[in-house]
């Protein structure tokens, strides 16, 4: 009896353990790819071309996503100097719009879900920074207290996704040349 | 001493742990791989409408919370379609002034075709999709640029108005 016991809590563990790694590889692990600044993009996101870990990453994570060709998704988990990003803290985002047919940085919660504010500022474009291809952009992302461009609430992760819809034809050969706009933490983070 | 024919002999335990290591190896593959079908399943059954009639939600906000990662920038068209109940035509005729696509995913989640605005002008959408191009099931997404701006956004309610997602009986069939 207790040699089945033994058993039966050394397989269910070894199942556990499978789930928990893939967990992991699919939430915890970052995605492959190119970087640019701060931000990093998965080229296979939405491609037939994706390996298994990639499909599934991005099936948990952005599930629904634009093939390279049409749209370039970039994420930023961390700032310029490396720090995870946070819902709590205010920061400044500074750089020069991309050229492509439409752009926009969204802030989400780490569960993947826009923050809960009554503002309904969860993002920036060109069109709402009213700038064009090559001009310069400075926005903020933080808490509303500090009147942000794009607000977030509570205390956690944030996650910014920047989308580049048609992209020129250099930045989809080559998106590691992206401009990427500064993440910077701006004041004293509680 | 000899051992009776029905007494089974106990696996050594480096055996089991040999196993329960191929377990969790298998458990772990199996994951990632069925991961992407469930999540698409999930996404498909959620915005699935009366046969593959447009679902049109509406413009996103934190309340949104079916699909991550929605865009409150973009307004969105769905369509969810079963092959099994004919070929998938799909038809637009109208212009918006601003960005704007189509894009189709099958069961596993991959973006096997892509319409948009600089691809198709004034032309129009008229395109029919069937078993050759995709999996039984998928999804059909549209997406329109508001930029959360109030007067484009009037205008793109009224352009995903258009948006026709119909299914042909199969050659045989009635209606």
């Amino acid at each position: 009896m207790k040699r089945t016991i033994s058993l039966a809590l050394l397989y269910l563990t070894a199942a556990a353990v499978g789930l928990g790694s893939t967990w992991f590889a699919l939430k915890r692990v970052g995605l492959e790819g190119v970087t640019a600044g701060a931000w990093r993009s998965d080229l296979l996101a939405g491609s037939a071309d994706a390996g298994p870990y990639t499909r599934a990453r991005i099936a948990v994570n952005a599930v629904l996503a634009l093939d390279r060709s049409e749209t370039i998704y970039f994420l930023a988990t961390h700032d310029d100097q490396g720090e995870p990003l946070r819902a709590e803290c205010l920061y400044r985002l500074s750089g020069v719009a991309p050229n492509t047919a439409w752009w926009s940085i969204t802030a989400y919660a780490d569960d993947n879900f826009l923050f809960p504010v009554e503002s309904h500022r969860y993002s920036i474009s060109g069109s709402s920074l009213n700038v064009i291809a090559g001009e310069a952009f400075n926005a903020s992302v933080g808490p509303a207290t500090n009147e942000a461009n794009i607000e977030t609430t509570g205390t956690g992760a944030l996650r910014l996704t920047l989308r580049l819809y048609k992209p020129d034809a250099a930045l989809q050969q080559n998106p590691a040349t992206l401009k990427a706009p500064a993440i910077e933490r701006a004041g004293v983070c509680p | 001493m000899t051992r009776r024919p029905h007494q089974r002999q106990n696996w050594p335990w480096h055996r089991h742990l040999l196993l329960a290591t191929l377990l969790a190896l298998s458990v772990h593959v199996l994951t990632v791989l069925v991961v992407p079908r469930l999540i698409m399943n999930r996404v498909i059954e959620t915005v699935a409408g009366e046969g593959a009639r447009p679902y049109l939600p509406p413009p996103i906000d934190y309340t949104h919370r079916r699909v991550v990662m929605p865009s409150p920038d973009l307004l969105y068209a769905v369509c969810a379609y079963d092959l099994a109940e004919g070929s998938l035509l799909i038809k637009l005729q109208g212009t918006y002034p601003r960005y704007w696509s189509i894009a189709l995913y099958n069961a596993k989640s991959d973006n096997f075709l892509t319409i948009s605005s600089d691809s198709i002008g004034e032309r129009g959408v008229d395109v029919t999709i069937d078993e050759t191009r995709s999996t039984r099931h998928g999804l059909l997404l549209m997406r329109i640029m508001t930029g959360a701006n109030p007067q484009w956004l009037l205008e793109a309610e009224a352009f995903r108005q258009l948006l026709r997602c119909e299914q042909t009986p199969k050659r045989g069939e009635t209606t």
